[in-house]
């Protein structure tokens, strides 16, 4: 990837990387782009903590998707995120079943990233920025 | 191509026609071409990813195509504000000096669109178009496009950009976080009361009582952006940023109160608090001019708003100084009591200032005479005020343009 190319990627949001990763985790087989994509998305999710609090309800959401299960505690959610980002930084020894999972967890990721790009579109569209 | 992605490929196809006719339009300044030209390779890019998708997983694809149906709707918005900004309704004298305060505060890859909008609130859009990182897209009502005396409202929505810019959430999230963990401890008996949380849940991990946490976050960080902007506004122009604010907003300008802004009538209260104890401006009785917004209607959503607005004037004293720090480090030229007085001598014999000043000090000369019976003098000569004064702001803008190009 060119240096251009890669200045890009740091910029780009969250959402984006979501999908990105999903549709290479969709993908047959896992190649380079995908490896790309999984380590950007671990390194985000990895650092996710108290600047971003106002995401706890899209990862929880996100992570709810995976296995129906969501986190019980704070901590729980934290551990989780640490534990797929270990899984997305895993260069390709990822099971089927595990690949599932993950693109699930991008996919609702990007899902409820969108619904809060939505709602702040709409917020500037319908009602004042300075009142 | 199977009709679904199809369709979706020519409504892409459709936008970047629009896209390309929109770039045929007179431009006054280079930026909004070059926005265009961003928007265009983004277009391109979703219709690559539609076509290299389509026979991946439904839900997949659903995904992609949920994207591009948001990239439609904010590129389709963004467009149309750019085509805008060529209207000649827009005071273009001003565009050069305010883009210099967007470099010093942003960076010199700043850009700028300045365009007149068919609603009555000046807004900006720097939040939802990723794509464009370094524009800062600022809308002004049509009727007040040309009147400077709002222009300090501009200030405030180029307080947005710098607070993404410079990541200040990162900077004050946590602080918040920590003040809405102590809101917590403090109002817990009321917390369980209005969310039925049991009496044994913990506070500090239960996941629950953390969405609450989030929606007390999201309000207190989205107020404090507010205030930020507020501030920035403030010290870069003065005492006409609060006139501005009050000529637009006052006495309010919606219905129920938003849980992204502070209530009108308490911000109003703040800034002008601020403005004297940290700038020495006086307004007599300002807060008396803006009434309460609605507040919401079930306890719950009140309780929030409640918890968040503690947390919120808590914090402000460091939102203050976040502001005044960045514009202090940006070395961006503010106005001052006197300089504006030496403008305003030349403004009351009805000419432009041809020396150095802050957009600022042009600005709050022409307010000062506005608010004071010297305002009669340009009625006499059967002009309005407020255009007489815009017409000697703008000139005095042009002036100062010229003499840096042509020394």
């Amino acid at each position: 990837m060119k240096a251009t190319d890669q200045s890009n990627l740091e910029r780009l949001p969250l959402a984006e990387i979501a999908l990105n990763t999903a549709i290479e985790l969709d993908r047959p087989v896992i190649g380079e782009r995908a490896t790309v994509w999984m380590r950007r998305l671990a390194a985000s999710i990895s650092n996710a903590g108290s600047d971003d609090f106002g995401l706890v309800p899209v990862y929880n959401r996100a992570l709810t998707s995976v296995n129906g299960e969501g986190p019980k505690t704070k901590a729980d959610l934290y551990a989780k995120l640490k534990s797929l980002s270990g899984l997305l930084s895993d260069d390709g020894k990822i099971m089927q079943d595990d690949k599932i999972a993950l693109r699930d967890f991008c996919l609702a990721l990007h899902d409820g990233l969108l619904n809060d790009g939505f709602q702040s579109h709409y917020n500037v569209v319908d009602s004042s920025r300075l009142q | 191509m199977k009709f679904r992605t199809l369709s979706f490929v020519t409504k892409l196809r459709r936008l970047e026609a629009q896209i390309n006719s929109a770039s045929l339009a007179d431009y006054a300044y280079a930026d909004g071409q070059a926005a265009l030209t961003i928007l265009q390779g983004r277009t391109r890019s979703a219709i690559a990813r539609i076509r290299d998708t389509e026979s991946l997983s439904p839900t997949t694809l659903n995904s992609v195509l949920r994207d591009a149906n948001f990239l439609l709707i904010r590129a389709t918005y963004i467009i149309g504000i750019i085509v805008r900004s060529t209207s000649v309704r827009n005071g273009f004298e001003l565009y050069a000096p305010f883009l210099d305060i967007c470099h010093k505060l942003l960076g010199d890859d700043a850009r700028l669109i300045l365009s007149s909008e068919w609603q009555y609130v000046p807004f900006t859009y720097p939040q939802s178009l990723q794509e464009l990182p370094n524009f800062v897209i600022i809308g002004l009502p049509a009727s007040e496009s040309d009147n400077v005396l709002i222009f300090p409202s501009a200030g405030h929505e180029l307080g947005h950009s710098v607070w993404i810019k410079h990541a200040l959430a990162t900077i004050l999230g946590p602080i918040i976080i920590s003040y809405i963990d102590e809101a917590f401890l403090q109002a817990r008996s009321e917390i369980e009361l209005n969310f039925q949380i049991p009496r044994t849940a913990d506070f500090e991990q239960d996941m629950f009582v953390q969405m609450v946490k989030s929606s007390v976050f999201k309000s207190a960080i989205a107020q404090t952006e507010e205030y930020f902007s507020d501030f920035l506004g403030m010290i870069l122009f003065g005492e006409s940023y609060l006139h501005a604010f009050e000529f637009l907003i006052a006495p309010q300008l919606s219905g129920a109160r938003s849980s992204s802004y502070p209530d009108t009538h308490r911000r109003s209260k703040v800034i002008s608090d601020y403005a004297l104890t940290k700038l020495g401006i006086t307004i007599d009785a300002y807060s008396d001019s803006f009434i309460s917004d609605q507040p919401p209607a079930t306890a719950q959503d009140k309780l929030i708003l409640r918890l968040a607005d503690v947390v919120t004037e808590r914090v402000l004293e460091q939102t203050y100084s976040t502001a005044l720090g960045v514009v202090t480090d940006a070395k961006v030229s503010t106005p001052t009591a006197a300089q504006t007085q030496v403008v305003e001598k030349d403004f009351v014999q009805g000419v432009p200032f041809d020396g150095d000043a802050a957009i600022g000090d042009l600005i709050n000369a022409a307010w000062h005479i506005y608010k004071s019976m010297e305002q009669a003098v340009f009625t006499k000569q059967g002009r309005e005020p407020d255009e007489y004064l815009s017409d000697l702001v703008l000139k005095s803008a042009e002036i100062h343009e010229i003499k840096r190009y042509m020394p």
